[in-house]
């Protein structure tokens, strides 16, 4: 292709030049649109038609269409209680007595949402204080700090249940500690509470990280303002600081209760099946090959979550803030320059919270690491020497952790090259103003909300299987669905960074570059991109941890044993000995560690989520 | 320049999804007479301690100078069945290690044949498989190795729990964990021993004292194993030669003490089918004979740590020495699980999960 100086230079190649500009141009131009479709044919491709195939045995059951599937879960007080009970035609009043006289029945669906809502409590009473001291003080390691807090997305719940067994456990560290001090002992697993926590530890990293993104882009003006108007710290905090924090915090929430509310694995290993949410029976019903009552409560599911989601974008569209920081409040360091009381308290609150944050995020992985290193008979290198002879003699249909490395490290470079434009341009078209949109928004964010088993049973039927047309399969597998899947997977987070900072552009940047004869795809890219750069950079950090961690359509679409990943090696390699999976688990952490710091530094000093 | 590798990552990305698709004729018979297709579950061949998969490939491949190739999807036999149904045909020639539980899943959910029939003629060994192995009234399944679930306990911390009403006794309160009947084998075959036990009519009620008595369901055996191997359950519900396995690996086995509760254990046997798509009869056969051999069969015994079913076998010294073999098995034949399974599971989790 021609660059810019060899335009306008004579002799014969001058008509291919100005054909290849025209091309170009015209490319520019129609650039969104192009991305815009792309976008809709590999999420239809690859996600929307695969989970119809599967949704739609909910309400077409032998050929005819029928609602009894709904008509029966609603009225089962197995799913949903008491509310089942009036649906089913029960009379309020005895209902109501029941309940009143302390026999009230929440049903699974009904317990999966007051477990979902505590742990998102508990997510933000962990996940907000992290935000602060990352905001407002500084320093040493606090960037990397901020980078790592991604760390707990890749965690495979076998490995976070490992590390909690042997950090909360009768015989765990923390009753080690406490018992040191004359406490305890604690019984915390297979209680409700080690769901919570273990819920937190992966979801409280995320609040903070959204938290500390909008706390950094509040103007230290506006606060200034505040103060020389005679505001208190406390009243310019809740006035001015606090109202620019509340949609982040509550997209913290939403997420949080999301992720939780379709939880499975780490419900099961530190709760047990008493505390079985509804992903779990939807996972039961799939391996029944029961489909119209697992694709019934799957959507059941959905339509929860995706109203969830839903509330939350309708508040982000109203109170999105629309003024980025330009000077963001100078941070303070975390050694008191002159010890009074009111210097000290906080830090002394820091202290406290450090402790906690020490039990509930460091211990497990520090407990993870440790099991890599022991066994029968103490301290050993023998698991991380098993995957050294896995990789040297294992046979060719046997994992083995080279190849695992690679692929987790090339689908995930796949996956962002993919879900980055797609992301933006869903931000771009979600935030341009029309009826409805935030419909549309929620529904493209519907891949955070449909249960990952009827995910990977569409994809099975849909893409992997093919689709038979005039004599020949069409079929999509291996690598390059691989990275699709990832990409459609990851592709809402990029569009849940960058869409807010889009909302908060000044559209009036945009009609300048327009009226100045810019295409959109040229204001967008050299206008409105940069603007939201620490957007993007956090939607990489996502998409990265989301690839790497991704576990469901990598098993059902690696169709040869080159294919698989990381999480399937540790899934392979757990067996009565936890040895040889905890080590894998470590390689994943290390490698997982070293690109999200690297991902996180390209997007420079800059304030970003 | 960022806009510059924006478009193109586009056009990449473009590319390489064109080039993911592949497009085949349907009628693509390339059916290979010097490979073999097997399909199993993964950790038959592919265990971080040891698994027989890979000595039956190098052997099979040398004896019969053909290609063995494993294959093994993660929804085991669940994906053959949506293969079959969503009529996509099935590559491999047979599947190896089902249980009969899944057999029935397999039947109540195709239409047609999965699998088809074995020539038992044509099987030099097959005369020497006990006939109590067998489970499938249509010979659909072959017997290949067969294993019985037992209580596992820390013999260091806790007494024997003897027999079903011991499980119930304060001292193991908080103690016991086994795997979630509905997802893992052994918790299954738990389940279906309580009902040989104590009948329709009572297992609900046992399995209500065992959750007052705390007893832990977890997601699969291995989140089962881990507790124990971690210490925080000295009493699982597990298989009955596991003190093979312990001592092979080189661990106490005074933590690794097997009970059989009334001198009972609930009998699992894994069968090999031929699915019915399958076009290299001879080669399958050759195969199955080959696995049902003595010599096979020991090694098998060996490196699955799962028992024998052909009597001819020589155990190997460890099995011979630490397996425990119940006199009098446990277990329901194929009809009667057809007809009861999906009753009494839905029981069961209406009792473990419905009270909330």
């Amino acid at each position: 292709m021609g660059g810019p100086n060899a335009e306008g230079a004579g002799g014969p190649s001058e008509p291919d030049d100005g054909r290849a500009r025209r091309v170009r141009d015209a490319l520019e131009r129609r650039a969104i649109a192009l991305f815009a479709a792309g976008t809709t044919l590999l999420l239809v491709l690859l996600f929307y038609y695969p989970v119809a195939t599967v949704l739609i045995e909910s309400v077409v059951v032998e050929g005819a269409f029928t609602l009894a599937a709904f008509a029966e879960l609603l009225r089962d007080p197995f799913y949903f209680g008491d509310l089942a009970r009036l649906l089913a035609g029960e009379s309020p009043r005895a209902v109501a007595g029941d309940v009143l006289a302390g026999q009230r029945r929440l049903g699974i669906v009904g317990f999966t949402a007051y477990q979902a809502a505590l742990s998102t409590l508990l997510s933000l009473a962990l996940g907000l204080p992290a935000a602060y001291v990352l905001a407002r003080y500084e320093f040493r390691g606090r960037k990397t700090l901020r980078s790592l807090t991604i760390l707990p997305f890749v965690l495979p719940s076998i490995m976070v249940a490992i590390g909690f067994v042997a950090t909360f456990g009768q015989n765990g560290t923390l009753n080690a500690v406490l018992s040191a001090f004359g406490l305890g002992p604690v019984e915390l697993l297979f209680t409700l509470e080690a769901v919570l926590i273990a819920h937190a530890f992966y979801n409280a990293p995320l609040v903070a990280r959204v938290t500390t993104a909008a706390w950094e882009s509040v103007d230290a003006r506006t606060v200034e303002t505040a103060r020389s108007l005679g505001a208190g710290p406390f009243r310019a905090f809740r006035d001015v600081i606090a109202p620019q924090l509340y949609p982040a915090v509550l997209m913290g929430g939403a997420l949080t209760f999301v992720f939780t509310f379709g939880t499975f694995p780490i419900v099961l290993a530190l709760g047990g099946f008493e505390l079985a949410t509804v992903e779990v029976f939807v996972y039961q019903l799939v391996r029944e090959l029961n489909y119209t009552e697992a694709a019934a409560l799957a959507i059941v599911e959905l339509a929860i979550t995706l109203g969830v989601l839903y509330a939350y974008l309708r508040y982000e569209a109203k109170h999105t803030v629309r003024s980025r920081g330009v000077r963001p409040l100078p941070r303070k360091s975390l050694l008191p320059a002159n010890p009074s009381l009111r210097e000290l308290v906080p830090r002394l609150g820091i202290g406290v919270y450090a402790l906690v944050a020490l039990v509930v995020f460091v211990s497990p992985i520090a407990s993870m690491l440790y099991t890599s290193v022991t066994g029968p008979s103490g301290l050993t290198l023998d698991h991380y020497r098993f995957l050294m002879e896995r990789q040297a003699t294992g046979a060719a249909f046997q994992v083995q952790p080279w190849p695992a490395i690679r692929n987790s490290l090339v689908f995930a470079a796949g996956a962002l090259a993919l879900s980055l434009p797609m992301g933006v341009v869903v931000s771009v078209l979600t935030t341009r103003r029309y009826r409805g949109r935030k419909l549309v928004d929620a529904v493209s964010m519907a891949p955070l909300a449909v249960s990952g088993i009827i995910v990977g049973i569409g994809l099975l039927r849909g893409p992997v299987f093919g689709v038979e047309i005039a004599g020949w399969r069409f079929a999509v597998g291996g690598a390059v669905a691989i990275v699709a899947a990832h990409a459609v997977t990851c592709y809402p987070f990029v569009v849940r960074t960058v869409a807010p900072g889009f909302e908060s552009l000044d559209h009036r940047l945009i009609e300048s570059a327009r009226a100045l004869g810019a295409s959109r795809a040229r204001a967008l890219v050299d206008i409105e991109l940069p603007l939201v750069w620490p957007g993007v950079v956090a939607g990489a950090a996502f998409a990265t941890a989301i690839s790497i961690g991704e576990f469901s359509s990598t098993i059902v679409l690696a169709t040869g044993t080159d294919q698989y990943t990381m999480p399937i090696a540790i899934e392979r390699f757990i067996g009565r000995r936890l040895g040889p999976a905890t080590a894998m688990g470590v390689v994943l952490l290390f490698v997982s560690s070293v690109s999200f710091v690297i991902i996180d530094r390209l997007g420079g000093e800059s304030f970003g989520l | 320049m960022r806009r510059r590798t924006f478009l193109e990552s586009g056009v990449a990305a473009t590319a390489i999804g064109l080039a993911g698709c592949s497009a085949n004729p349907v009628d693509d018979d390339d059916a290979d007479d010097d490979t073999l297709a097997v399909a199993t579950y993964g950790s038959f061949v592919d265990a971080p301690s040891d698994s027989p998969g890979e000595w039956i490939k190098d052997e099979f491949e040398e004896r019969h100078d053909v290609t063995l190739e494993w294959h093994t999807p993660d929804q085991e036999i669940n994906y053959y069945i949506e293969r079959h149904n969503e009529d996509v045909g099935i590559e491999p020639e047979l599947y190896l290690g089902f249980s009969p539980h899944e057999l029935v899943r397999v039947d109540r959910n195709t239409e047609g044949e999965l699998f088809t029939e074995w020539d038992e003629g044509g099987l030099e060994h097959a005369d020497d498989v006990d006939e109590e192995f067998y489970f499938d009234p249509q010979d659909r399944a072959l017997p290949t190795y067969s294993s019985y679930c037992a209580i596992v306990y820390d013999g260091r911390t806790v007494a024997e729990p003897e027999t079903f009403e011991d499980l119930l006794d304060p001292e193991y309160e908080g103690q016991i964990a086994l795997s979630n009947p509905q997802e893992g084998t052994t918790g299954l075959l738990f389940l279906l021993w309580t009902i040989d036990q104590f009948g329709e009519e009572g297992y609900l009620d046992y399995w209500e004292a065992l959750l007052e008595n705390d007893v832990r369901i977890l997601d699969s055996w291995g989140d089962v194993y881990t507790q124990f191997e971690e210490e925080e359950v000295p009493v699982i519900v597990s298989y009955s030669n596991d003190r093979v396995y312990a001592e092979r690996d080189g661990n106490d086995l005074e933590k690794h003490r097997v009970s059989l509760l009334n001198d009972e254990a609930y009998a699992n046997v894994s069968g090999m089918g031929r699915f019915a798509d399958g076009t290299n009869d001879e080669l399958a056969h050759e195969f199955a004979d080959f696995v049902l051999s003595p010599e096979v069969q020991a090694v098998i015994a060996e490196r699955n740590v799962t028992g024998p079913v052909n009597t001819e076998t020589d155990l190997p010294e460890v099995y011979e020495e630490y397996a425990q073999i119940p006199d009098d098995p446990v277990f329901f034949d194929y009809d009667e699980l057809d007809e009861n399974l999906e009753t009494w599971l839905d029981g069961w989790s209406d009792v473990v999960a419905g009270g909330r």
